[in-house]
């Protein structure tokens, strides 16, 4: 029973329509939180070199990464799967709330005065971001969600 | 007096990539070999990349299949055509954070990377705005990011805001803002007194035609693709002529093929090239071999 349950499940992943839109629904969240994480890392490096030294510059930065992250879980929240791509779902809520932790450290760390507070700060923001994409990664290493992994580049060397 | 060496070096490439991909308005011309390249600066003491690649895994690795970028060799392997290990390397000058630019720095242990400031606040900047300006977002891939910023963490990340000269002893940097990229640079190379100078173009120009013409009338011919202004390559372009007395010869793209043609160059075991652009006073050739009768001759 459990083979053929497990064959049932394999074959709607490829062809069903439930298994096709869910996909393109966990896209959406999927670039989303390549995009945070993205956007966490480049505030991150650059205030550590207080080259976007106005706080409301990168407070605006943050501020929509936030709306991203909020948007994105609440999105997640209501794309589900009755199958194994519901393992998918649950990566992308994980990555998505560590996300969510480290954004809201960085806004308070942003707002600090203090130099050494930030320097102690920055090692831990950084491994939970390298954290984070881990965990993304491995979503991407799902290989129905293996086309999620886009990079979009604008390069001529080959790259679309 | 030649005080640093220059090498182009390939470490993959794609067979058959869109002219019209590397030449503005070059629409249903076919295809051309694109080497995938970056260059290596060696004198004064040090050892110098121009750009980095990337990494045959994870992302790198999904993009070289999905583009179809064959034959790439890890920087251990492509360096030491030229008898170098990539922990020697102790900077690289990253022309701009694409990421077959920019996408294998965990290669270079040891290395300062120097990349311009722009490159990455203009970047946040458009990663912000709504999502129908995706297309400016592109090119970066969230590891890349996190490795920039890991090298940030650990010191050996410079941001530079402008041209900025004697980065290293003759070597200077120009910024080429809102080009190719947000924030692009290219590097030029003095070596010795006049005019013998060298400029590694980073993608400011992908083929001999963005500098010299089609047909070599001398009229600039922006790159295929950029997020820039297409004015701006141009000016960077005739600001590229100028730091070189106008010799177009002094300009390297490195995703030109043709350099082969050019310069003295060999082909690896591995099957891609090693260009030999100048040679110090107390280098030894790397792709050229003295024959009996003391005439020079492609190890090729």
């Amino acid at each position: 029973m459990n083979g053929a349950k497990t064959f049932h499940v394999d074959s709607q992943w490829m062809t069903g329509d439930f298994d096709s839109k869910y996909l393109v629904e966990m896209q959406i969240d999927f670039h989303e939180l390549k995009r945070s994480m993205q956007s966490l890392s480049g505030v991150l490096m650059l205030v550590q070199f207080k080259t976007m030294t106005e706080a409301t510059q990168l407070l605006t930065v943050l501020k929509e990464t936030g709306n991203w992250l909020a948007e994105t879980l609440e999105h997640l929240s209501q794309v589900s799967h009755r199958g194994r791509l519901e393992d998918f779902r649950r990566v992308c809520v994980n990555v998505c709330m560590n996300l969510q932790s480290v954004h809201r450290e960085l806004v308070e760390w942003v707002q600090q005065k203090s130099v050494a507070a930030k320097h102690q700060a920055i090692h831990k923001l950084l491994m939970r971001l390298q954290y984070a994409h881990q965990q993304l990664r491995r979503a991407a290493s799902f290989s129905p969600a293996f086309e999620m992994v886009s990079l979009n580049t604008s390069c001529a060397c080959a790259h679309q | 007096m030649q005080d640093y060496s220059i090498w182009v070096l390939e470490y993959a490439y794609v067979p058959d990539y869109a002219k019209g991909g590397v030449l503005y308005g070059a629409h249903n011309e076919g295809t051309i070999k694109l080497p995938y390249c970056y260059a290596v600066i060696k004198g004064n003491g040090h050892t110098i990349m121009v750009d980095v690649g990337y990494n045959y895994k994870e992302y790198g690795k999904v993009l070289a299949e999905r583009f179809g970028v064959i034959n790439w060799r890890d920087p251990k392997t492509v360096l030491k055509e030229v008898g170098i290990q990539p922990e020697e390397v102790d900077t690289v000058l990253v022309t701009h954070a694409h990421f077959d630019h920019f996408g294998n720095v965990e290669d270079f242990p040891n290395a300062r990377f120097y990349i311009q400031e722009q490159e990455f606040t203009k970047w946040l900047w458009a990663l912000a705005l709504p999502k129908q300006f995706e297309w400016l977002q592109g090119a970066m891939d969230p590891g890349d990011m996190l490795r920039a910023t890991q090298l940030a963490v650990e010191g050996r990340l410079v941001l530079v805001n402008g041209d900025l000269e004697n980065v290293l002893p003759n070597i200077d940097l120009f910024a080429a803002p809102d080009t190719h990229t947000f924030g692009s640079q290219f590097i030029r190379v003095r070596n010795g007194e006049g005019s013998d100078a060298w400029i590694l173009a980073g993608d400011l120009a992908y083929v001999f035609e963005n500098i010299e013409g089609r047909d070599k009338d001398g009229v600039y011919v922006p790159v295929g693709l950029a997020s820039g202004s297409q004015v701006n390559l141009l000016l960077t372009t005739d600001k590229m002529m100028n730091l070189v007395d106008r010799d177009p010869r002094r300009i390297i793209p490195v995703h030109e093929e043709r350099l082969v043609e050019v310069f003295p160059a060999r082909v690896s075991s591995e099957g891609l090239h090693i260009v030999e652009i100048t040679l110090a006073d107390n280098e030894v050739s790397k792709v050229v071999v003295e024959s009996t009768s003391s005439n020079h001759q492609s190890m090729s």
